[in-house]
């Protein structure tokens, strides 16, 4: 490559960053939801959240046009004796992520408008302070 | 006078016995396996818990009572159908060890696996059945009045309260708590319970199915059938 063009192609990728950046501060991997027997009224949505950005974040709530209501829970089990913990919001420090899975931290799904089915998508809002909400799709499974 | 014996012969005899005794008790010791259950999360009931008189029904709504308990061991569950992550995981560990117990190669007599519902409110036993029959078909989804339930659950050393979203504690389980969407707090353990109708064990979350087939192969190899 001719250095001019090394130069503007590396100022190209300069302009890219930023836009990059931006959309990726906050990323979610893996969500999903455990398949529920028939006529089940909770449910339970599972993923990864990681923090990109250079402050901390918080999960203030999440919504579902499938639901009727989304909660933030955390699974607490002290001897044996396993309580629901309603979190208020789930912050996420710059550079880490939080875990949502089974027995631990997880979105409750409560009154589905519909029976839902291994394979089916289900479309989840997640709120955050100070940003819109990410839509991230979840995959129905049995695990 | 009648017969007289030496003293001698008397004190031999006696030791001679004593000794027996020893021997056999000895050897009756170290035949008998030794409990030791390496799974985190154990728990053996030494003595077992006798499970105290009880009067539940099944999902097809036939009486479930001490006796339904006998001849075959049970493995069991309390929970609640509204439970969105803890129940649901349990179960589905469960139906994965079940389906172990199912194969033609299992040399173990499969256990019977019971669902106890600690919401008899919300519970069913048509919605009990639909739901503990989504994990296996056999699993039973047991409930009852909410005295019988909790007559139960307290006779077996075990707790559940219920919660109001606000998560503040009803103490009152005899009664349905006057909001919707109430949680159940509740003991989330597996329990042993042998052919004889006794507690023996307990395993605490997380449940896994091969550490519950650990424990259990462990219990039915000490207790047996």
């Amino acid at each position: 490559m001719k250095q001019p063009v090394k130069i503007l192609f590396v100022l190209f990728l300069f302009l890219l960053t930023p836009i990059n950046t931006k959309a990726s501060e906050i990323s979610v991997t893996n969500p999903w939801i455990r398949e529920a027997p028939p006529n089940t009224q909770m449910l339970a949505a599972y993923m990864e959240i990681i923090n990109n950005s250079k402050h901390t974040i918080q999960l203030e709530s999440a919504a579902s046009a499938d639901f009727e209501m989304v909660m933030i829970h955390r699974t607490e089990t002290h001897e044996g004796m396993s309580h629901m913990a309603k979190q208020s919001g789930l912050q996420i420090k710059s550079g880490e992520n939080v875990i949502l899975e089974p027995g631990g931290y997880h979105l409750m799904l409560m009154n589905p408008k519909r029976n839902l089915q291994a394979g089916d998508k289900i479309k989840l809002q997640l709120q955050f302070d100070n940003r819109e909400a990410i839509a991230v799709t979840a995959v129905v499974r049995k695990k | 006078m009648g017969i007289s014996v030496p003293k001698m012969w008397i004190r031999a005899g006696f030791f001679g016995m004593v000794g027996l005794l020893v021997v056999a008790s000895a050897i009756f010791v170290l035949k008998k396996p030794t409990l030791n259950i390496d799974v985190p999360g154990t728990r053996c009931l030494l003595p077992p818990v006798t499970i105290p008189p009880f009067i539940l029904a099944d999902q097809r709504g036939q009486i479930f009572n001490n006796d339904r308990l006998m001849g075959n061991w049970t493995l069991a569950v309390i929970g609640y159908t509204y439970c969105p992550d803890v129940c649901p995981t349990t179960l589905h560990e469960m139906s994965v060890l079940f389906k172990q117990f199912d194969r033609p190669s299992s040399k173990i007599k499969a256990p019977r696996f019971m669902f106890l519902s600690v919401d008899p409110f919300r519970d069913t036993p048509e919605e009990l059945g639909e739901y503990v029959g989504y994990f296996n078909k056999d699993f039973l989804g047991i409930t009852g009045t909410p005295e019988e339930i909790h007559n139960l659950v307290t006779g077996l050393q075990l707790f559940y309260i219920y919660e109001d979203p606000q998560g503040i504690f009803i103490r009152d389980v005899l009664h349905k708590p006057s909001m919707d969407n109430y949680a159940v707090t509740h003991y989330s353990g597996v329990l042993f319970i042998t052919p004889r109708g006794e507690l023996v064990a307990t395993l605490t979350p997380p449940i896994n199915a091969d550490e519950v087939l650990k424990v259990f192969q462990k219990l039915h190899a000490y207790y047996g059938d």
